[in-house]
């Protein structure tokens, strides 16, 4: 199993855009926060502050795609053969993969986070303090809270992806589902509050549970989703469990 | 007799209704090599696939004496194989894919081995997206070499080399075969799997339709010999009133049927005052017993139009 995450880890890191992916979010990170200096009308600090200097939803779609790419890139260059005939059964080539994108999906929120909180000190440290008032704590446990509950609702979408890439067995199925989801929230909210409002049970739909981040730094949005922050926790966690297990299902029984 | 590095039972595939592998079993020893041969879409890569756990199968598949399910095949650590097509990831140096399946200890070592042992010294640190067809199947190869397997799983392995990396190929193979290891090759080009099988097992419709030597194959094969006389119309007309089965309409060819023939057949000709100038001996190769077996009626058929 160690063998296969290293398997995993290694074909990651010799990708050339795991390294300009990196290089990118950091620049958006350090780019945007220099820019709630220069421009502080247009680009205000202590907002962008919370999605880590807007690099936050670029990760979301750069997840997305090392996801989708993971598991489609091996039926794409016919490498799944080798990946198979090892010793090691399809449950756990498919764990070591998940492994691996947790693992990526973890580096990425830390290395971003911690360069939030260098651009803060540099760049915009005289426009607002961590411990000023946020929408609900102080910043920084608002801060920490968006993260951890982003975070959570992104393994959703992840989850999805996954399982997408496995039924369909092809990068552009899988991450148009993915990109479609993560934007559906903001497109068909409107729409989902009505269906929620005639009809309780749409509240159990997994794109309510995208709320969960908004929610947390909203609690009165509880009103539109019918859904406890702890019910929007548990649900995320139940949905991730649920297409992790239909996929699963699946990769242990693909034939070559 | 060797040991059974491979046994398959009754091996049975279908996709869908279709049934395409029909209660196959062989063996394959230790330090043997075994040739599948078999026509396009005869079963030769499922059965291959089946043996590698990559695709799901009934019947019995066992390694080095541990039985091998699509489930579980901790075994397969002592198989190294290439099916189909190399599997390459673009974006990774030759050298960088044989370090990813490279396990227990010495790999650096093992890889220099077999980087040597195929000659691909001068491209292995370069990205296998700039590989040609031959490169990529010589990493391919290498790659089933690799982590000294007992048993090797070779689907068209001459597949895009030329005549230098071919031959290396094969002194690598012989090579490995007589330090023990035990190989399944499956080929089109038999005139190449002539020069490495010593086992032969031919599939059609998927179905095992002979496993025999490849000795006992190409003994049992026609022989021909082909005679030049100063009077070939003639020759024609005296060796058939002989009784002797004539073959080719330009040529004076006489399928022969043991060693005594052709002194048989001279004489008869100086008998006849046909004096031979010349005399060509000719027997049936590995293609020609094989197309005779895959396609029996139209090889009589061919026959009967001589």
């Amino acid at each position: 199993m160690l063998t296969l995450y290293r398997q995993e880890s290694f074909k990651l890191l010799k990708k050339k855009s795991t390294m300009w992916i990196t290089i990118f979010l950091a620049a958006v990170t350090l780019g945007v926060a220099l820019m709630g200096r220069l421009k502080p009308a247009l680009f205000p600090a202590k907002q962008f502050f919370q999605s880590n200097f807007l690099s936050a939803p670029f990760l979301v779609l750069f997840m997305i795609a090392a996801v989708a790419s993971t598991i489609t890139m091996e039926t794409q260059y016919g490498t799944i053969k080798s990946v198979l005939s090892q010793r090691y059964s399809r449950t756990q080539v498919l764990i070591s993969k998940w492994l691996v994108m947790l693992t990526y999906s973890i580096y990425l929120y830390v290395m971003t986070s911690v360069l939030a909180l260098i651009a803060k000190a540099i760049f915009v440290n005289s426009k607002f303090s961590l411990t000023d008032k946020g929408d609900v704590h102080e910043i920084w446990q608002d801060w920490l809270v968006t993260l951890g509950s982003n975070f959570l609702t992104v393994w959703l979408l992840l989850s999805l992806v996954f399982l997408m890439a496995t039924l369909f067995k092809s990068s552009a199925a899988a991450i148009s589902i993915g990109i479609i989801g993560y934007f559906a929230l903001s497109i068909i909210n409107g729409f989902l509050v009505v269906l929620i409002h005639l009809y309780e049970w749409v509240k159990w739909n997994p794109l309510n549970f995208l709320n969960y981040p908004a929610q947390l730094n909203n609690p009165s949005l509880s009103q539109i989703t019918k859904l406890s922050t702890t019910q929007l926790f548990w649900g995320n966690i139940g949905y991730i469990a649920l297409f992790l297990v239909f996929d699963w299902l699946l990769f242990r029984k693909r034939n070559v | 007799m060797a040991e059974a590095v491979l046994t398959v039972k009754n091996l049975n595939k279908s996709f869908g209704r279709k049934q395409v592998l029909h209660k196959i079993s062989f063996s394959c020893q230790s330090g043997r090599i075994v040739g599948l041969v078999g026509a396009n879409g005869a079963g030769k890569t499922t059965i291959m696939k089946a043996v590698l756990s990559l695709t799901s199968s009934t019947g019995e598949v066992t390694i080095d004496g541990q039985k091998s399910t699509f489930d579980h095949h901790p075994v397969l650590d002592e198989v190294g194989a290439l099916i189909e097509y190399p599997s390459i990831y673009p974006f990774m140096t030759g050298r960088d894919h044989l370090k990813l399946f490279a396990i227990g200890r010495n790999k650096a070592s093992e890889i220099d081995d077999v980087i040597t042992a195929l000659n691909m010294g001068n491209y292995i640190d370069t990205k296998a997206r700039s590989y040609s067809l031959g490169m990529k199947q010589k990493l391919g190869v290498a790659m089933a070499f690799l982590n000294n397997p007992k048993f090797v799983i070779l689907d068209e392995p001459m597949n895009g080399l030329d005549p230098q990396a071919t031959k290396e190929l094969r002194d690598l193979i012989i090579a490995k075969r007589d330090e023990g290891v035990g190989f399944l090759i499956s080929s089109h080009i038999l005139s190449e799997l002539q020069k490495l099988a010593e086992d032969l097992i031919i599939i059609d419709h998927g179905k095992i339709v002979q496993e025999t030597t490849m000795d006992a194959l190409l003994k049992s094969n026609n022989h021909f010999v082909t005679v030049t006389t100063t009077d070939d119309v003639k020759a024609k007309q005296v060796l058939a009133d002989a009784g002797y089965k004539l073959v080719g309409d330009e040529e004076v060819k006489i399928q022969t049927s043991s060693d005594d023939d052709v002194a048989n057949i001279l004489k008869t000709l100086n008998d006849n005052q046909l004096p031979v100038t010349d005399v060509q001996h000719e027997d049936e190769d590995l293609e020609g017993s094989v197309l005779k077996l895959l396609d029996p009626e139209d090889q009589e058929q061919g026959e009967k139009s001589c």
